[in-house]
Order: C-alpha cells, then structure tokens, then sequence
C-alpha cells in the first residue's frame, strides 16, 4: 500500500508539472534604466513568447537593445528597455 | 537625443552579462565566458513498408552539445568567440575492436568582432548563411523528425527533423561573414563559405538506402569560394509578432562529372528561398518555399547532378503550425515535401519525392527541460516507388 500511495503522489506529482509547464523568466538587470533580460529557448518557446513577456512586463511598451541566437539551434536571448 | 544615449550606456552595461547561450556564466579578467549545451535523448518506435520494425534510443535532430562561449569590449569593438563540441547519442557497434563509441561532431569554432553601429563580422566555422532560418523555424529542431531508422549501431549523431522533407540542411560551415545591425528590425547577412564538391547520393534518406545514378565533383569550387546570403524583417507589433526572411546561395562546381567518371565542365548551383513567420494568440503558422538547380534535395550539393553531369532542378517548402495549449505545452502539426527532378541526361532516374507530416507536443516541463511526444509520416517516392516510414518518438531535451 505504501508503494501505491508513493507512486500515487508521484504520479500526480508529475501530473501537476505536466498542467503546469514553467515558463522562462524576465529579469530586471537594471532597475535604474528599467533594462530587463528574457529568454525564450527550447521548442515550446520562441522569440513570439520573448516579445510576448516583454510586451507584459513594459506596459509602455520597449525597445529591444541586443537579441542573441545560438545555431545550434534553441537558444534564444533578448534584452530590452521599458519605455518610461 | 537622451533616450540614445541611455541605450548606449544600457547596451554597454549588459555587454559583459549577456553572452551567446546565456547559460553558467563566468567572470574571467577582460572576458564574461558562458558554458552552455544541450542533452536530449529520445525513444524512437519506427517502420518502414517492406522492413521489420526499428526501435532506438538516441539523439533527435540535435546532437548533444558542449558550447564555450566568451564576451568582451577591446578598443571599441564587441568580440565574441563560440566553440562547441556535438557528441551523439548512440553507440556504434560497428566499430569491432571497441565497446561504447559513439561519433561526435564539432559544429562550432568562430570569433566575432564589431559594434552595434556597423555590424559585425564572422569568421570561422558556424551553421552555413543559406537555409538557416528554414531549419531554426523548424517545429522538429528540438525533437526527432524524420531519419529515426538506421539509428542504432551506427556512427550517425542525429536524426534529420524536417531536412529533406521541406527544405535543404544548411549544415555547418567554414565561412567569413559581414551581418548589418538590426536597422528597426531588418538585418542582413553576406558571405563566403567553404565550397564543397557535388557528391553523387546513395542516401537521400532516413538510413533508407536510394541509388540513384548521379554526376558528382571531383573538385569543390576551383578558385571560387561559395556565396551566400540573407535578408530578414523582425516585427512585434502587439497582436502579431512574426519575421520574414529571403536567402539565397550560389557555388561553381569546378570539374564535374558524369556518371562515366568523364569531365563535363564547371557549371554553377544556385539556389534561393523565402519564409515567414507569424504569431498572433498563441496560434503560429510558418509558410516557407525554395527552388534551384544543382543543389540537390536534402544535403547541399547531393545528388544535383544528373547521370550526364547536367544540373538537376530541386524545389519543395514545408507550412507548420502551433498553438500553445493554457498548460503551456506546444502543439504542432507540419506538412513539408522536397522534390528532385529529373536532368536531360538521367535515363533511369525519373524523378525522387520526400512528403512529411508531422504532429508534435513540446511540453515545458522546468525552465530548462523540454519532454517531447512526436508522430511523423514519411512517403518517399523514387523512380515511381514509394517507401513509407511511419515513426513515433518520445523523449526529452535539457538545455543550459
């Protein structure tokens, strides 16, 4: 039974990460100047969902300051200023 | 005036904490160096018409990967440098005299140098001009695709995704490049790159041997290099986001000849493209179409050449589309075909065709973990016989 009930929690466990998948995040590397930094890397996320959370978090809108792309394929980096 | 000065000042702050893969970064003197990779690994269950069933665990269309990558400002210039070693994911069994070898890449050596007011400039090996954006849109990149059969036992690193089944690999190359800033979205790349010899190709596909008779190169380009180019538009409007792109490439083939082994002269591959890429409301459609001649239908340069040395027309284009479900997970379902058609000199070969559907779930289990549920659906007709492979994997990516 005991085995049951730690497959159980495992299963729903894994189940609650399945219903929520983890997004990339947004991080402020200057507050002063309101320049944040984002990535969108892997195949669930792209540069749509990098101007997406940009577009979220800059409720006056941004400006992109440098986007960076590994060939490798994957890795995608944006770094942007919110409009005051 | 203000505004410009501040993106200066902001572009130069973050110009020692942002590097390439953004992945552990490491302050080092003059430098910021960053380790960044990827792990994947995925079940394959694949069956082709005519052949038992093939399961393998392996790599999909990425190999594994293994990135340094360092960042720095001297005398007025942003210099970047990248190198990177590729392992795959199986294990060669054919080797005979050792147990537990696989085969490796090394896709990436280059540095960089220049400034965000005029550009930057390329030199090194990296992932070649041509095609690159067909490949980096593609929904498979991070997952399998085709090629699964064959995998196993072999010295392969990858599977193929959509190559071959909607656009020509753009592979890794040797090359010097100049890329614009990005001028309000719109950038542009030119360049020369190593040139390659034609081959005459026994593999267009998945481990499915197909032989064709074909011319091939016994040089690559003579004096010339190859040249290659492209040109993108990003936007972000706030209900659309998307980007289009043109690209194009072009290489002598010094030395052809026919399947007789006889020269037939120097002629000249060229090949060209046009993609797009919208996002709106989580939904995401990529519509993308290339033609040429000489060029071949999977890799570049394979299988372009006719059996009378001649150059042979390719052209094909894949359309995909995405939707991103509440829980975050992608879905994706592909539709892509590659087509080679036949040379004035080609007798027996009439003509060769790659169809694919795929259907894909991209689930963003942490930041960093991607698990992958793919299916894909292959009809390759050569000659007027057609091979179907139907394949489905599962499996996971980390990147770091």
């Amino acid at each position: 039974m005991k085995l049951l009930m730690t497959a159980l929690v495992l299963l729903l466990s894994g189940c609650a990460q399945l219903m929520n998948g983890q997004a990339q995040p947004v991080v402020v590397k200057d507050p002063n100047l309101h320049i944040m930094y984002t990535t969108c890397n892997g195949a669930a996320e792209g540069w749509d969902t990098c101007a997406t959370k940009a577009t979220k978090t800059c409720t006056n809108g941004y400006t992109v300051i440098e986007k960076t792309e590994n060939a490798q394929g994957g890795f995608r980096s944006m770094t942007f200023q919110c409009k005051k | 005036m203000n505004n410009q000065i501040k993106l200066a000042v902001a572009a130069a702050l973050l110009a020692a904490a942002s590097s390439a893969n953004a992945g552990i970064s490491i302050p080092a003197g003059d430098w910021t160096l960053d380790i960044g990779g990827v792990v994947n690994a995925f079940y394959t269950s694949t069956k082709t018409s005519g052949s038992p069933a093939s399961s393998n665990i392996g790599t999909g269309l990425l190999p594994n990967v293994l990135a340094v990558s360092g960042t720095t400002r001297q005398n007025d210039l942003d210099v970047t440098f990248v190198i990177a070693i590729d392992p795959g994911g199986y294990t060669n069994r054919n080797l005979g005299t050792a147990i537990g070898q696989g085969a490796q890449e090394n896709r990436q050596a280059f540095f960089t140098f220049g400034d965000k007011s005029w550009g930057t400039v390329k030199i090194g090996k990296d992932l070649g001009i041509f095609a690159s954006d067909a490949i980096l849109n593609d929904m498979t990149l991070l997952g399998v695709g085709n090629g699964a059969p064959g995998q196993a036992g072999s010295a392969a690193t990858t599977t193929l995704g959509g190559i071959g089944g909607g656009y020509i690999y753009a592979d890794w190359k040797e090359q010097i490049s100049y890329t614009t800033p990005n001028m309000n979205g719109f950038q542009a790349t030119g360049g020369i790159t190593q040139a390659w010899n034609e081959t005459g190709a026994t593999d267009l596909l998945n481990g499915t041997a197909i032989t064709i008779t074909s011319g091939s190169s016994a040089s690559t380009g003579g004096s010339q290099p190859a040249f290659e180019g492209k040109a993108s538009y990003d936007f972000a409007a706030d209900a659309v986001k998307g980007k289009v792109w043109v690209s194009g490439y072009t290489q002598k083939i010094q030395n052809a000849i026919n399947s007789s082994s006889a020269n037939v002269g120097s002629p000249t591959a060229t090949v060209g493209d046009i993609g797009v890429n919208l996002n709106a409301a989580g939904f995401g459609v990529t519509a993308y179409y290339y033609g040429g001649t000489g060029v071949g239908a999977t890799g570049l340069l394979d299988a372009g050449l006719s059996a009378d040395g001649s150059k042979r027309d390719s052209n094909g284009g894949y359309v995909q589309g995405t939707y991103v479900l509440p829980t975050a997970t992608k879905i994706g379902l592909a539709w892509g075909e590659s087509k080679l058609d036949a040379g004035t000199g080609d007798g027996a070969f009439t003509g060769y065709k790659n169809e694919r559907w795929t259907v894909g779930a991209y689930h963003p289990l942490t930041k960093h973990v991607n698990l992958v549920a793919e299916y894909n659906n292959d009809k390759v007709t050569t000659n007027g016989t057609t091979l179907k492979t139907d394949t489905v994997s599962l499996g996971g990516i980390l990147f770091f």
